[in-house]
């Protein structure tokens, strides 16, 4: 059912998002705080020229002091919110599972807005999973490094987006009281959709549904109720849907 | 814009659908375990069958017992080895006491009392080579176990089994189901020993650090699992007056000292009361870290060794010597903790406290001052217990792999001096 939620709440971001266009908007931003958000009605040597809500006109530098988001390196919307398209930026995610055992994903990624459609990025996590397998419970903790990809399917102020991240996950368990275990790593993939909310500044939010795979393999022993060891060679692709919200900036 | 929009939910939409599809976590799990099949038999044939038996080779020993010029070895369900000692330097089997069922044997006085399945017998040993059954408390320990057919269950064949299981398969569900899989009889009586069963002994003349049977102040201790099995030792030794009583969960050991009882557990060393005989009174319990610990108190401080291993009976990641204050047995405090590498058995010879550390070797600590030991001598013999001999300090018997050794050790427990080893 939540997911199903998760699913409503996506697409009436959508719709929201698909009523509003963007024009060509920019926004002047002095180190002194001062900022700027006009229509650029022209720009040359670097004077730019932007009309204000006030219907004022003003003349800004670019090559003095001023950061300038406009087409040329973001999306920017007339109330000021923004996305970027151009440069580097960093991004943190914190993602749970919606229909399976207890999952806890945390990953940090830097990366390259490519164009105003494609973010490329390589990062590393910390993931941990329970998944249940033929009634045994195996907990598995992994380090990942993985390359990331996010294509914008809309621009609008809620923009859509589809993802995929691809890499390894190395295991990262250690025996606990004494039971012995000893667990392998595998491939670490996720594709899904997420959509990502502009902001006034350079720090995004985001939420993501993705669908989530971690090959893992191993042994681990367990306890039954008086004390006899049960030995167990496991082999278990991991899958599951995620949630993950996290901040680009 | 409208077609563009249509595109995005059937976009979506599909995705939905496959997301939802494709999310169970998937493959497979080998286990690995042991099936037990039980095993029926009539017990007044196993009562009946005649006490001494021609020699045997020794297969799976089992608990060991130091007399004065004799050496009892268990053979794990099967008897005791009564092994002639008179020349150490040729010990040699004399006869074999058929006792179908024993594990866990004590000697006191010359009387050997040991359990055998349910019942728990007494044998006079004052003539080694002609044991003599005095008595028979049948079901002390516990009432038998019966099948449709009348037959008692006497134990339980164990089967090294594999399963490859798919992720809707359930374990516990399809392949225990209802079974007691890994249940012994009579609730683990005498469950496989946390030491391994080929070194687990005595440890002086008198009593173990490793037994689940004691003695003292006229009465019969058996520790199972969770029960105290209490049989006063008197003319009427039979199971009409015993006492069956749930104390605690996990008790491995058990050494009788002064008016009380040190009862080892996975994870606590508890005292008990003797006042009252038939109903000891737990008075403190001294908590430690989850272990295989056997208990050895003296005078007023305790010594308990605490082993753990990975792919052991005793899973954990810590090894060793607690030196534990039971001046006040209401107040037991812990004086000292020493790193070991392995402990087993421990056997206080003179003024040194001997511990196997199995496979480490054996290592001597000087307990003049009994609350602080001091490293003494550390050798390189693979020691899982050390018995001292009876009648000579001297001599000093150690259980190993591969049998027992008999050593004449100097005063200064420098020098080993190998006289004999009965192999098995």
């Amino acid at each position: 059912m939540r997911k199903y939620i998760l699913f409503f709440c996506l697409l009436q971001c959508y719709v929201n998002a698909i009523a509003q266009t963007n024009s060509d908007w920019a926004i002047a931003s002095y180190k002194n705080g001062s900022i700027y958000l006009g229509q650029k009605l022209s720009e040359r040597d670097g004077l730019i020229k932007l009309r204000l809500p006030t219907s004022d006109t003003i003349t800004v530098n670019r090559f003095t002091g001023a950061t300038i988001y406009d087409s040329n390196n973001a999306v920017v919307f007339s109330d000021g919110k923004f996305f970027l398209t151009k440069g580097y930026f960093w991004s943190t995610n914190f993602g749970f599972s919606v229909n399976r055992g207890e999952t806890a994903h945390l990953d940090l990624l830097f990366g390259q807005h490519i164009n105003p459609k494609l973010d490329l990025a390589i990062g590393f996590g910390s993931e941990f999973n329970e998944s249940r397998v033929a009634g045994f419970s195996f907990d598995s903790q992994v380090i990942t490094l993985f390359g990331y990809g996010r294509y914008y399917i809309t621009s609008m102020k809620p923009r859509v987006f589809a993802f995929a991240k691809l890499g390894y996950g190395f295991a990262a368990d250690e025996s606990t009281e004494g039971i012995p275990r000893e667990h392998f790593g595998g491939i670490n993939a996720k594709y899904g959709l997420g959509v990502q909310f502009a902001s006034r500044n350079k720090s995004k939010f985001q939420l993501t549904l993705g669908h989530y795979f971690q090959k893992t393999s191993g042994q681990e022993s367990f306890l039954d109720l008086i004390g006899n060891e049960i030995e167990t060679e496991f082999d278990i692709l991991i899958k599951r849907l995620v949630v993950t919200f996290g901040w680009d900036f | 814009m409208r077609n563009s929009r249509h595109f995005i939910y059937a976009v979506m939409g599909t995705c939905l659908l496959f997301f939802t599809q494709c999310t169970e976590d998937s493959g497979t799990v080998e286990v690995h375990y042991q099936e037990a099949t039980a095993i029926y038999g009539d017990m007044d044939d196993i009562r009946n069958k005649e006490l001494i038996a021609p020699v045997r080779e020794i297969i799976n020993p089992g608990k060991l017992y130091i007399g004065e010029r004799f050496i009892l070895v268990g053979e794990e369900g099967e008897g005791i080895h009564v092994v002639d000692n008179t020349n150490r330097k040729s010990p040699s089997a004399s006869i074999f006491i058929q006792l179908p069922g024993n594990r866990e044997f004590i000697v006191e006085d010359h009387i050997l009392y040991a359990e055998s399945y349910y019942d728990v017998v007494k044998i006079d040993i004052r003539n080694p080579s002609q044991p003599i059954l005095l008595a028979r408390a049948e079901n002390a320990i516990q009432d038998q176990f019966k099948d449709s057919q009348g037959k008692t269950l006497i134990g339980f064949n164990y089967t090294d089994k594999s399963v490859v299981l798919n992720q809707d398969d359930d374990f516990y569900k399809e392949i225990v189901g209802d079974q007691l899989v890994y249940l012994d009889f009579a609730e683990n009586i005498i469950p496989n020993s946390a030491v391994p069963s080929s070194f687990a002994g005595n440890s002086s003349s008198q009593s173990g650090t490793v037994n689940r049977l004691a003695k003292t102040k006229g009465h019969l201790y058996l520790i199972s699992h969770s029960n105290m099995i209490v049989i006063p030792d008197n003319d009427n030794f039979s199971s009409q007056s015993n006492q069956i009583r749930n104390i605690q969960e996990g008790m491995e050991t058990i050494f009788p000292h002064g008016d009380h009882l040190f009862v080892g557990s996975r994870t606590s060393m508890s005292i008990y009361d003797l006042q009252n005989e038939m109903r000891p009174i737990l008075i403190t319990e001294f908590d430690h870290a989850s272990s295989c610990d056997p208990v050895l108190p003296h005078e007023d401080v305790a010594y308990v060794t605490l082993r753990t291993a990975d792919f052991s009976d005793c899973p954990g990641n810590i090894n060793a010597l607690l030196v534990i204050d039971v001046t006040d047995v209401r107040d037991a405090r812990l004086l000292e903790e020493i790193a070991m590498a392995s402990p087993y058995g421990m056997s206080i010879i003179n003024e040194d406290l001997y511990v196997g550390e199995g496979e480490n070797g054996l290592k001597i600590y000087d307990i003049s001052n009994r609350k602080k030991p001091i490293l003494k001598e550390q050798h390189d013999i693979e020691a899982y217990d050390v018995i001292v001999d009876p009648t000579n300090k001297n001599v000093v018997f150690i259980a190993g792999p591969n049998g027992l050794s008999q050593f004449l050790v100097d005063d200064e427990a420098s020098v080993f001096d190998l006289q004999s080893q009965l192999s098995y």
